[in-house]
């Protein structure tokens, strides 16, 4: 068998050149000697680098490819190749976008087809021909970039997680039992460092006044100068951060040799320009004289005054008489804390932590340091949940024995309330413990929290969930537990009116692709259809997953994520996302939301802003962007059934700061939006898209459909169109919806991902959403064999 | 994904092949100029020349304007931005009185059809000269200029057709404020002529019953005289202040004197180029700083045009085209 090539209908290597020459008086014969296919040049940007030697080079794009083919044309006279050149000329005359054909010679190898757009025959004189009855021809073809199979690939995509994951309850926080505090359940810090002596004095200095310091197992002792009355004091050289308003516990034991007037404490608060707040006179603490060499204890509290931020500790012992300075008053625990609601005794804070234990957790300096060691609490029980209380901004845990299967569910799933990041440490049956596990996902609604936790064991027999408890501020915080359940997967974090779809992507070479977007009833007044890669899918358009902070949010069930949330007037109180950095690619992202608003005046200016920074240490915002949108209200509403029914919002480069994966993966990028003007703002679903590599289109139909296809410039038509179809009582009817949409784009398909992904997002409930792509696989020059995996 | 054009309700993607796009955009101003290339011959009904133009990435807009007389020959087409509008539509008040109040003058346009805008905010309800009304019949283009020459801001027209006066333009700019980029190859040209050491403006004194006066600043050669007059009456601080603006663009200083062009891969953050336009600063990394000062230079994009298909930008820094001192007076709205 030998090769093939054909020019639409025209053969231009047939099989059996004498029956066409019997047929119809000619033949066409290409030849392979100065021939060619042509190659697509690659578009080229290039810029002469600053950072390494040479170029740093980008293919943008393609031009078109221009192939040569040189055809001859045999017959059996010359009226025969006339009509034949005749007929060759005017395929290449035709407008519609020609196809040429190549079938290797082996047959094993499917038909490339070239996407022919202009051809045009160049006749070639030669007087050898001229002289025979033959003609050549050099026909010249300007082709799309690349060449394509000949049969189309319709791949149905599959749809990714659509049903609910299932829950199966555990505890429902009714009971105590199987409860206690946890592992990290209290611990409390000495803002003394070195509050009992046990290896020296470190930190602590003396005043004008006084003589010398030593230490003993008794504690720190200082003497007097050899002078008349005076004031003789220690003081701890460090300031201790402190947060004004609120209450400090000061405890200590003092000792005093020689008869005095008084002895006592005195406590400088400072604000944070360095100024002391107040006088010394108003801040002494004074204790009431008892017979001499006794220990006395002084145990009180303090409340720090406005603006204060540190404060400085000056133990003091007052001298009527001169002495020798052979005497020395004493100190020993020491100890400085934010006043909690609990009271306990002092020891020596050289305590072990481990994570198996309810021992207390201290992180003071062993050996050196006095606490409190505190009574437990155990947990109770108040409304169907599990409560546990703790001191503020510290770290709080409840535990939870008892066994759980999780052989039929991947997730365990806690319900409850609480603030600060969560981690949960779980224990298997003679496995011991396995590393603390932070949540994938979590679902805020109003102020209790889904949190849902990937279990790497089949069963386990205990868990532990910490976090920190409140504002450090705050004397008690509490941590309360509603549910305990399994989980056999993520949430949907939509309502039926969304869907995630993959379809594998064949050829070598990016490929204009046709989407159709399906539904048995009406898709509704909004399709939304994003395509990307799916290399680049760790990122899911959606944000209402990844909502860290806000307003309270209620559940909506006609909304596309199926919660609702007002928009902030401030940016303290705005609606915040967070997104690891690791998982978002550096790019160019389009900020988009759902709106509606209500109470506006119309002509009024709405300005919607917005604010991207990271966080790499946990606390500290940095690298801050912001940006905004002014809306000029056309009515007193905003983006209900009247259009507006996406709104973008801002374009914006992500993350905003460099960061290495493997480093950083703490990193998290976070994004806030608040609204300021007025209104009353409502946000149902926000999306980050790829403007880079990702292709957005949204559609804003005015009546019903029950399919949007978004076809590509195909072979028999250089324009994008977008098509809807309805169906009603059986009869289809058709209709272009191009000047509907409201974004444009171009989707594609392009194989070096392997599959592309697609996002939809509808207004109504679509409980059969389909997707399906259609397109043409392209190739550098010759197809593969393509074998379509199919789904069940 | 690409920018798209849409004319009237028409997406040029729906209609032919089309391409050769560029977009440029004005510090003052906003969209100024768009221009493609299309072969069809088909004369669309959207495709007449005033019917407006947008292209969109996505949802979002990034440029607005209505069309220019297409060249169909030659399959060429151009679109002026929106905020040309104003260089033909007359400052006046629903009276039909000459003003120079900004919000008066805009507000007006907008009523009688003349500008395709929307101010949801406030430029200024001050007038810029004493008893509002101008002896000449200034159009929004000068009155905005002046008017933005006196506060230090820029107007622009937003592609959603909102006017704003921001102090500087921000997208994706750091609150500092600059794109880092790193210009290849060449050095950009400098200067640091001197056109005026001293400006003597001529002005009508509000104070004084409408007597001519005039205000000297500055103390050193040359010195250049300027004509405040047709600003109507104007109080002597407001001459002074003028004139300083004057003197302080047009006294020895030192500015980028060509463009340059830029390539996404050049921007640190790769920021797709549909994110910059005129009014946004750059931090011109290896950069000689003609002033001495900093290893970086930082300027401000007075005008930027994207080459869509090369995926290149070029900008045209502030202070490069101003360099004579007619076009400086110029752009204080007032006579040299």
């Amino acid at each position: 068998m030998s090769a093939q090539l054909t020019l639409d209908e025209l053969d231009l290597l047939p099989v059996d050149p004498r029956a066409a020459l019997k047929r119809d008086g000619y033949y066409f014969e290409a030849g392979a000697d100065d021939t060619t296919w042509g190659n697509a040049p690659a578009i080229v940007s290039s810029v002469l680098s600053e950072m390494f030697e040479g170029a740093a080079v980008e293919v943008t794009g393609y031009e078109g490819a221009t192939a040569t083919i040189k055809v001859r044309i045999v017959g059996v006279d010359s009226a025969a190749i006339a009509t034949g050149a005749a007929v060759l000329v005017k395929v290449c005359r035709r407008e519609a976008m020609k196809a040429l054909t190549y079938s290797p010679p082996d047959g094993t190898s499917p038909p490339t087809v070239f996407d022919v757009l202009v051809a045009t025959p160049n006749h070639e004189l030669d007087e050898f021909e001229e002289t025979h009855p033959r003609r050549a021809y050099a026909l010249s073809l300007y082709l799309k970039p690349f060449s394509r199979s000949a049969e189309l690939v319709t791949i149905p995509a599959v749809t990714i997680a659509t049903t609910a994951p299932t829950i199966a309850s555990i505890d429902s926080g009714s009971s105590t039992t199987g409860w206690s505090t946890g592992s990290k359940r209290v611990s409390r810090v000495n803002l003394i460092t070195n509050g009992n002596f046990r290896y020296g004095a470190q930190g602590w200095g003396k005043g004008a006044n006084t003589d010398r310091v030593v230490w003993d197992s008794a504690g720190m002792r200082w003497a007097v100068e050899d002078r008349d009355d005076g004031r003789s004091h220690v003081n701890f050289l460090a300031p201790m951060n402190v947060v004004a308003g609120a209450a400090y516990r000061l405890y200590m034991q003092i000792y005093q040799a020689i008869p005095t007037t008084s002895l006592g404490v005195l406590i400088r608060w400072y604000n944070a320009a360095g100024v002391q707040i107040g006088t010394d006179a108003s801040n002494t603490i004074t204790i009431a004289l008892g017979a001499d060499g006794t220990w006395r204890t002084l145990s009180t509290t303090r409340t720090a005054p406005s603006g204060a931020v540190t404060l400085r500790f000056f133990p003091f012992a007052q001298y009527s008489t001169v002495t020798s300075g052979a005497a020395y008053s004493g100190l020993r625990q020491v100890h400085i804390e934010l006043e909690s609601t609990w009271t306990g005794t002092p020891f020596d804070g050289d305590l072990e932590v481990l994570e198996s234990t309810t021992e207390y957790v201290w992180s003071g300096a062993v050996g050196q340091s006095t606490s409190l060691a505190l009574t437990p609490t155990t947990p109770s029980t108040s409304g169907g949940k599990i409560l546990v209380a703790a001191y503020g901004g510290r770290p709080i845990s409840a535990r939870r024995s008892g066994t759980i299967d999780l052989s039929a569910a991947d997730y365990l799933r806690l319900r409850g309330t609480w603030s600060g990041p969560l981690t949960l440490n779980v224990e298997v049956s003679g496995g011991g413990f396995v590393p603390a596990i932070a949540p994938q996902v979590i679902i805020r609604s109003g102020s209790t929290f889904d949190a849902y936790f990937q279990i790497p064991s089949d069963s386990i027999t205990a868990f532990s969930l910490s976090t920190t408890a409140g504002a450090a501020s705050l004397q008690s915080a509490t941590l309360s537990i509603d549910q305990t359940d399994t989980s056999t997967g993520l949430p949907l974090t939509g309502t039926g009116r969304s869907g995630d779809f993959i379809a594998d992507a064949y050829g070598t070479m990016p490929a204009e692709a046709s989407i159709e977007i399906g539904n048995t009833a009406d898709l509704g007044r909004m399709v939304l259809i994003f395509t990307r890669p799916a290399s680049l899918a760790t990122v899911h358009p959606a944000l209402r997953a990844r909502r860290i902070a806000g307003p309270s949010v209620t559940a909506a069930s006609t909304n596309i994520s199926g919660f609702s949330e007002a928009l902030a007037a401030t940016q303290g109180a705005a609606v915040t996302w967070e997104i690891d950095a690791a998982d978002l690619p550096t790019a160019s992202y389009l900020l988009a939301a759902r709106l509606t608003a209500t109470g506006l005046t119309s002509g009024n200016g709405y300005v919607l802003n917005w604010r991207s920074y990271m966080i790499l240490d946990g606390t500290t915002e940095t690298s801050i962007y912001t940006g905004s949108r002014t809306i000029k209200a056309a009515a007193t509403t905003y983006g209900n059934a009247t259009g507006q029914r996406i709104t973008e919002v801002g374009l914006l480069s992500l993350p905003t700061q460099n960061v290495y994966t493997s480093g950083d993966a703490s990193a998290k990028v976070r994004l806030q939006l608040w609204v300021t003007g007025g209104g009353t703002w409502n946000l149902d679903e926000s999306w980050l898209f790829d403007v880079d590599k990702g292709d957005l289109s949204v559609v804003e139909p005015v009546s019903a459909l029950r399919r949007l296809r978004v076809t590509p410039a195909s072979a028999d038509r250089p324009t994008q169109n977008y098509i809807a179809e309805n169906e009603v009582a059986g009869n289809i009817t058709a209709r272009d919806v191009s000047g509907e949409a409201i974004g444009w784009t171009q989707h594609k398909v392009d194989p070096r991902d392997g599959e592309v992904a697609i996002y939809v997002a509808t207004l109504t409930d679509t409980p059969n959403l389909s997707a399906e792509v259609e397109y043409y696989p392209r190739w550098d020059v010759y197809a593969a064999p393509i074998e379509i995996e199919t789904t069940a | 994904m690409t920018p798209q054009v849409k004319v009237g309700n028409t997406w040029l993607s729906s209609l032919s092949s089309w391409g050769d796009h560029e977009i440029e955009h004005r510090l003052q101003g906003g969209s100024y100029e768009m221009t493609w290339g299309m072969t069809t011959k088909r004369r669309h009904r959207d495709l007449v020349p005033g019917a407006p133009v947008s292209a969109w990435l996505g949802p979002r807009p990034i440029w607005t304007g209505f069309l220019r007389e297409p060249d169909w020959p030659a399959g060429e087409f151009f679109a002026d931005g929106l905020c040309r509008q104003a260089e033909v539509v007359p400052c006046l008040t629903a009276a039909g009185v000459t003003t120079s109040t900004p919000d008066t003058a805009i507000d007006n346009g907008i009523t009688r059809g003349w500008l395709d805008w929307l101010r949801a905010s406030s430029i200024s309800s001050v007038a810029l000269v004493e008893g509002d009304s101008t002896d000449n019949l200034n159009t929004i283009d000068d009155l905005l200029s002046a008017y933005s020459e006196d506060q230090g801001r820029y107007w622009w027209v937003d592609p959603r057709a909102v006017v704003h006066n921001p102090l500087h333009r921000k997208a994706m700019s750091p609150v500092s404020g600059f794109w880092d980029v790193v210009i290849e190859g060449d050095r950009i040209g400098t200067s640091e002529e001197k056109l005026a050491g001293t400006v003597v403006a001529r002005y009508v004194d509000s104070a004084a019953g409408g007597a001519r006066k005039t205000v000297v600043v500055g103390t050193e050669l040359p010195v250049e005289k300027v004509d405040l007059t047709n600003r109507g009456p104007i109080t002597t601080a407001k001459a002074t202040a003028t004139a300083q603006t004057i003197l302080d663009n047009a006294a020895a200083q030192v500015g980028l004197l060509g463009t340059f062009e830029l390539t996404r891969n050049q921007i640190i953050g790769r920021p797709n180029l549909a994110m910059i336009t005129a009014g946004h600063r750059f931090r011109l990394r290896g950069q000689h700083d003609p002033s001495g000062v900093s290893a970086s230079p930082v300027c401000t994009a007075d005008q930027s045009r994207w080459t869509v298909a090369e995926g290149k930008m070029l900008i045209t820094p502030l202070g490069a085209p101003q360099r004579d001192l007619e076009s400086i007076i110029e752009t204080a709205g007032v006579a040299a």
